[in-house]
């Protein structure tokens, strides 16, 4: 807990210093005609004022015993695999087009993340993806990035 | 004495066949749009618009309400089984009804659901976007919406008075003894369903604008969302800052105005003072000694 609340309290008050400093150059005008910078700098203000409360509380209180790191384990690298995947597909999605790129990702979330046999992943995948398209593309008729392969 | 002939007439018209008919035609498109992403409902009304210029204008508007209030059920239905809120408005419902879904109250839940809609009916704010395109389905048929609208046309406004609650009670009827088949998908395995879940969003962040770059901000703030979880954070509060901050900074404003620039203005009015007072109150008593023992114990339980 200490760890954790310290970094990213850290992290909170470096953005609020810089939405602080961001909000000075939006201009906080004077009392009577508020300027669109006044609000966000109270907001960051508070920001940094309750992070360093946030680190002073973990390092002074009577805590627990710390828990375990956090990203031990196996479902972290899956948590990741799949991250990747899911940016992949926003990064494919107009290169391939809808079908394919929805196809692609779907058979990878089955098989890495949930660990499906193969038959099932493309099985379920492909089924899902015509689904998807005759719902979307089809009946609804959002337009979907056709990719170099024309579909 | 108007206003009770106004709503007997209203009621006459939205009670004939033809009117319920479109009545529960747009509650059911409502509701199927409301439970998938990417549309929403006034994409949904621009789309269906044309469908209506062969209907009597009152029908219209019906079906076009009727679309509109079945999207915020269905979104709600999203919400409470999956903790995927299908519209913005739906979000806070993820909050509990998800919870309660978790411990097996799931048709508990949806239910609520439809009866808190169900009361909450005309009496709900009705968002700016949706009366835009309803405006301009008036216009189409020939009607000139404002002051004038009420004199010239009563059937149309308390025809749609009547209909929003004609809606609600198909919407009940529609749903509830559907709650028990929305139940069964949450008996779908979860290793099918997560990646169905993340398609979904995915579609529905991509087609509101037709961008690639809406998917990755959605991504980073999935990201966002999953570290602070893993770090402890609370969603609830950001979300309800979301709501409030823009509401609050607007509502700041007006006070200044109001008072010439003076902040005193927030201690010397009484309602604002006793807002004012409750706050902090509330904030001073994180550091009140027995109240700590007590909410680290709360905090430890909740795990």
């Amino acid at each position: 807990m200490k760890t954790i609340d310290t970094f990213s309290s850290l992290f909170l008050i470096i953005m609020g210093i810089l939405f602080s400093a961001g909000s000075l150059r939006l201009g906080i005008g004077t009392v009577n005609a508020p300027g669109p910078g006044l609000i966000p700098l109270g907001a960051g203000a508070l920001l940094i004022l309750f992070s360093l409360a946030t680190i002073v509380e973990a390092h002074l209180g009577k805590r627990a015993q710390e828990k375990n790191s956090l990203f031990k384990g196996k479902r972290w690298g899956i948590a990741l695999s799949v991250l990747v995947a899911l940016f992949a597909f926003a990064f494919l999605l107009d290169i391939l087009g809808f079908i394919s790129t929805t196809f692609l990702t779907l058979t990878v979330l089955f098989k890495i993340s949930e660990e499906q046999k193969w038959k099932i992943a493309l099985g379920v995948s492909g089924l899902t993806t015509a689904s998807a398209y005759f719902l979307f593309d089809y009946l609804l008729k959002c337009s979907f990035p056709r990719g170099f392969l024309g579909f | 004495m108007d206003i009770f002939s106004g709503i007997l007439s209203g009621f006459a018209a939205s009670f004939s066949l033809a009117n319920l008919l479109y009545c529960f035609i747009g509650v059911l498109i409502g509701t199927l749009i409301g439970v998938l992403p990417g549309i929403g409902p006034v994409g949904t009304i621009s789309l269906l618009l044309p469908a209506t210029f062969h209907v009597e204008p009152v029908s219209a508007i019906i079906m076009l309400a009727g679309i509109y209030y079945g999207a915020m059920y269905g979104g709600s239905t999203t919400s409470i089984l999956v903790n995927i809120p299908g519209e913005a408005a739906s979000v806070v419902t993820c909050l509990d009804g998800y919870q309660m879904a978790r411990k097996g109250r799931a048709g508990a839940a949806l239910g609520i659901s439809a009866f808190g809609s169900f009361i909450a009916g005309t009496l709900g704010v009705i968002g700016l976007m949706f009366m835009a395109v309803l405006l301009g389905a008036l216009m189409i048929h020939g009607m000139i919406p404002g002051p004038m609208l009420l004199k010239d046309h009563p059937e149309i406004f308390w025809g749609t008075v009547t209909s929003m609650y004609m809606g609600n009670v198909l919407l009940l009827l529609l749903n509830l003894p559907l709650i028990g088949i929305w139940v069964k998908i949450l008996k779908v395995p979860y290793r099918i369903l997560f990646p169905l879940i993340i398609l979904f969003c995915l579609i529905g962040a991509y087609s509101l604008n037709n961008s690639t770059f809406d998917v990755v901000v959605m991504l980073f703030f999935g990201l966002g969302g999953y570290l602070m979880r893993k770090f402890g954070y609370e969603g609830a509060p950001l979300l309800l800052a979301y709501v409030l901050g823009p509401m609050l900074e607007q509502a700041l404003r007006q006070a200044l105005l109001i008072s010439y620039g003076s902040f005193t203005i927030f201690f010397s009015r009484p309602i604002s003072a006793a807002a004012l007072g409750i706050a902090l109150f509330l904030i001073a008593s994180y550091f009140f000694p027995f109240l700590r023992k007590r909410r680290l114990k709360v905090e430890e339980e909740a795990g």
